[in-house]
């Protein structure tokens, strides 16, 4: 609890006191720093005779103990009025800003870690809450460890500092599983578009039968129901304009391989061309795809031609 | 009667007497007092107005280093400030005696 040496001896209790009655004394109280300095050593005495104690249960509020203080002494104004709210806040968090000096180094690499991180493109939300857990987390954690003294009078505020460490542990596990692609809701990002990293990329699947037969206009589905989504939209170009295909529904079906697309110009012998995206050397739609049921191809004012539902 | 506002007007001789005996450091004066009764007294207002008698020249301070804790600084009454015990003390008594008076006369005491 003290740290001495050299007769000089440093209780966190009293400076955090100290700095709380200081807060309350006006800036331009004479010898301010010589009163203070007295009073620590005052206070030192009480804790001597009292090493388990709260001075603040022994003394009363720093506020009231600055203002009876005051009275005494003689000087002048009202406790804290002369003070600025900038003056006050720093002396009252003097000590804590000791506290918490070990945690500086932790939340300072977690900090440079996430920016790093986000510049690099990963993260996202799941990782900011991580982030935001372990530093909330690290932060109670070591207030909870270097103020023993101050905690212990305070049991519900102690509590709750300890469950919302637990809140943040947990929201730091979530935040780490979310961000990784595991966890319970893992599954859901399979929803999109998944481009193999490794090896060609894919320019066409086919399916067939138990027979052999290649089938022709299918869609994918997984175990789940949840459609899978092979094509992508064909590069369009200043010429081409994308034809959907639509299901039962009429929604727009995307999981159809090649994508149809239509080239668009004025040659009005390409009009009305539907070609795969896949390479030539694959067939998988018929050479004249019958379009959908209900589509028609009709003409624009300008002359082309383009197939409608 | 709030006894609080009474101590208030009479620290001054309280703390100055409670010196006079021997020189004393602020918790030791602060437990004189509550030992010969003023249960109720504040440690900031001992500590407050031992600071006000020092600084008007009333009360001395001198430092007496500690192996058990930190230095402790003594007060001990001046010249100047036996002076004003004395006078002080005359004031209380004679207040004192027109209190009782008042008192006796209606047959309170």
């Amino acid at each position: 609890m003290f740290e001495q040496s050299a007769n000089v001896i440093s209780d966190p209790v009293v400076e955090d006191y100290v700095a709380a009655v200081s807060s309350w004394l006006p800036d331009s109280d004479n010898q301010h720093d010589d009163v203070l300095g007295d009073l620590r050593d005052h206070l030192r005495e009480i804790r001597l005779e009292n090493p388990s104690a709260d001075l603040t249960l022994i003394l009363g509020s720093p506020r009231d103990y600055a203002r009876e203080l005051q009275t005494a002494a003689g000087t002048g104004s009202e406790p804290g009025a002369a003070s600025g709210w900038a003056s006050r806040v720093r002396a009252a968090s003097q000590g804590w800003r000791a506290a918490l000096a070990p945690a500086s180094w932790a939340v300072g690499g977690a900090s440079v870690a996430a920016v790093i991180f986000t510049l690099m493109g990963g993260g996202g939300i799941y990782a900011a809450l991580a982030l935001a857990g372990a530093i909330v987390g690290t932060l109670l954690a070591v207030l909870l460890w270097a103020r023993p003294e101050y905690f212990r009078a305070r049991k519900s505020l102690r509590n709750a500092c300890v469950v919302a460490a637990a809140l943040c542990l947990v929201v730091t596990a979530l935040g780490l599983m979310f961000s990784s692609g595991r966890g319970p809701f893992a599954a859901a990002e399979l929803e999109f578009p998944v481009q193999p990293k490794f090896g060609p990329e894919v320019s066409a699947v086919q399916v067939y039968d138990l027979d052999g037969n290649k089938l022709e206009g299918v869609q994918l589905f997984d175990q789940n129901g949840q459609q899978i989504t092979l094509a992508t939209t064909p590069e369009m170009g200043f010429n081409t304009e994308y034809l959907p295909y639509r299901g039962p529904n009429s929604f727009e079906v995307g999981n159809v391989f090649p994508q149809r697309w239509m080239k668009v110009n004025n040659d009005r012998a390409s009009t009305g061309t539907l070609l795969g995206t896949g390479p030539d050397t694959v067939a998988p739609v018929a050479a004249e795809p019958v379009p959908p049921t209900g589509w028609s191809l009709i003409e624009r004012p300008n002359g082309e031609e383009v197939w409608v539902p | 009667m709030d006894t609080t506002q009474v101590l208030k007007g009479v620290l001054d001789v309280a703390v100055l007497a409670a010196i006079s005996r021997s020189d004393g450091y602020g918790y030791e004066v602060v437990r004189r007092l509550r030992t010969a009764g003023l249960g109720e007294i504040g440690d900031a207002s001992v500590y407050g107005t031992l600071r006000r008698l020092f600084n008007a020249g009333l009360l001395s301070s001198y430092v007496v280093p500690s192996e058990e804790g930190p230095h402790r600084k003594y007060y001990g009454i001046t010249a100047l400030g036996d002076a004003q015990l004395k006078t002080s003390a005359k004031e209380w008594t004679h207040l004192r005696q027109t209190i009782d008076s008042l008192l006796d006369e209606a047959n309170l005491v």
